[in-house]
């Protein structure tokens, strides 16, 4: 066979290959997607339940309770003064209420880390200044370094932090360098948490992106504080 | 029985990955993903199903195609199937397994650069037959998942003391002082383990 029809066979081998291959990978990929979109749905949802304590992530339970459990939830948006509205706004809400009183409410974040954008929820108690809990469920930072934001020890020490100082001035939540303890002084350890060591840029860029979303929020959570209604 | 099995030349090409030709404790090839997906045991065991899938896959379609595969792109044309297969066996765990692929997040797509699996198809399947290259890949998939079921089973025992998420340690151990040890989630323990599981294994193959 001469070089010249070996590489023609070569060309054509490589055309068909990927040809085959690709339409393979169409088709599977198109067959798999509702199944694939109900999951990453349900596990929203379950981020969104955890951070308003309705769910842990030990627990081994169905997804049908878990849809089920998620109808507690209400999934309102913030209007521009503060009340909550069904009709969409870019301020989505998930609120837990008993009785028409306010437990807790969550709120969608999301920023950039080192790598990647970095997708969560944040919650705050029915005070408006009390976190209840973070959680993420979507990012690409590095196993072991910024993938850590995942973990249960940096994100319980979110948990009873405050957003606002003693003279009601909103802060948001800090991530220091190192460990709290180190860094600001005992009277300000309720605005502080310890960052992740080895990933300060991650570290650096949660701080950031918390408080720009909470600052969103804020015509919300200010009504909360200031004990004003915030049902239409 | 087992004397009559073991004539057959795919039983020898089944076997010999398991144990003195072992891709991890002999060979030493996928120790990267054998770091990261050992420090629970159910990512760990999905992890090898969904690398004994690619690798068997790939092994019979390059086995297949091993007479009209162009010599001069062949490596393409085996990377081309691999990650073919590998993002189908990722579309498939996020279908229907979606916690543990996230668990598992870049390790599935990272199949790809497993060095067993491109080692497989050029040294095993473009010389064999299909059937042969079928229990080549069956057999390299669970020597390396013999491994690292093994030590996902030690790092999650003494790391977190649990087995497959269940607590398996008895929380009086705990209130009598005992704790669990914290490098075992961490990556080096899965090297020292791989390693003394390398010495036993040397060991016993030399005794």
């Amino acid at each position: 066979m001469s070089s010249k029809s070996s590489n023609l066979r070569s060309i054509l081998f490589a055309t068909g290959l990927s040809i085959i291959v690709s339409l393979a990978l169409t088709f599977a990929a198109n067959q798999l997607k509702p199944l694939q979109e109900q999951n990453q749905k349900l596990d929203q949802q379950k981020n969104i339940m955890k951070v308003l304590g309705l769910y842990s992530p030990d627990e081994m339970v169905s997804a049908e309770t878990l849809i089920k459990r998620y109808e507690q939830v209400l999934e309102l948006y913030v209007n521009p003064n503060g009340t909550l509205s069904k009709t969409e706004t870019e301020l989505p809400i998930y609120i837990l209420a008993k009785q028409n009183r306010l437990v807790a409410y969550a709120l969608p974040i999301s920023g950039y880390g080192l790598w990647s954008t970095l997708y969560g929820y944040f919650s705050m108690e029915a005070d408006g200044r009390t976190v209840k809990g973070i959680t993420f469920y979507a990012h690409g930072e590095t196993p072991g370094l910024g993938a850590e934001c995942d973990q249960p020890w940096f994100q319980e020490q979110f948990v009873g932090k405050k957003i606002v100082d003693r003279s009601g001035q909103f802060v948001s939540v800090g991530i220091v360098k190192g460990s709290i303890e180190n860094v600001v002084s005992e009277s300000e350890y309720p605005y502080y948490v310890d960052g992740i060591s080895g990933a300060t840029v991650t570290s650096v860029g949660i701080q950031n992106f918390i408080k720009a979303d909470l600052l969103k929020y804020e015509p919300f959570s200010s009504r909360i504080r200031k004990r004003q209604s915030v049902w239409e | 029985m087992l004397r009559a099995i073991k004539k057959y030349k795919s039983y020898k090409v089944f076997a010999e990955p398991l144990s003195i030709q072992n891709p991890v404790s002999v060979l030493v090839l996928g120790i990267c993903s054998a770091l990261a997906v050992t420090i629970q045991l159910k990512p760990a065991i999905v992890m090898v199903l969904a690398m004994t899938f690619v690798l068997t896959c790939s092994n019979v379609i390059v086995s297949l195609l091993r007479n009209v595969i162009p010599s001069n792109i062949r490596i393409i044309v085996e990377m081309v199937l691999i990650s073919a297969l590998v993002i189908l066996a990722d579309q498939f765990l996020r279908a229907y397994m979606f916690d543990v692929s996230k668990q598992l997040s870049v390790f599935v797509g990272l199949i790809i650069t497993n060095c067993i699996i491109l080692g497989r198809a050029e040294a095993f399947a473009l010389a064999q037959n299909p059937w042969l290259s079928f229990w080549d890949g069956i057999g390299n998939g669970l020597g390396y998942g013999m491994i690292l079921v093994v030590v996902a089973f030690f790092r999650e025992l003494f790391g977190a003391g649990t087995l497959l998420g269940f607590q398996v340690i008895p929380p009086s151990l705990y209130e009598m002082g005992y704790s669990n040890m914290g490098m075992m989630v961490y990556a080096p323990a899965a090297f020292i383990l791989i390693g003394i599981f390398a010495w036993i294994q040397a060991e016993w193959r030399e005794g």
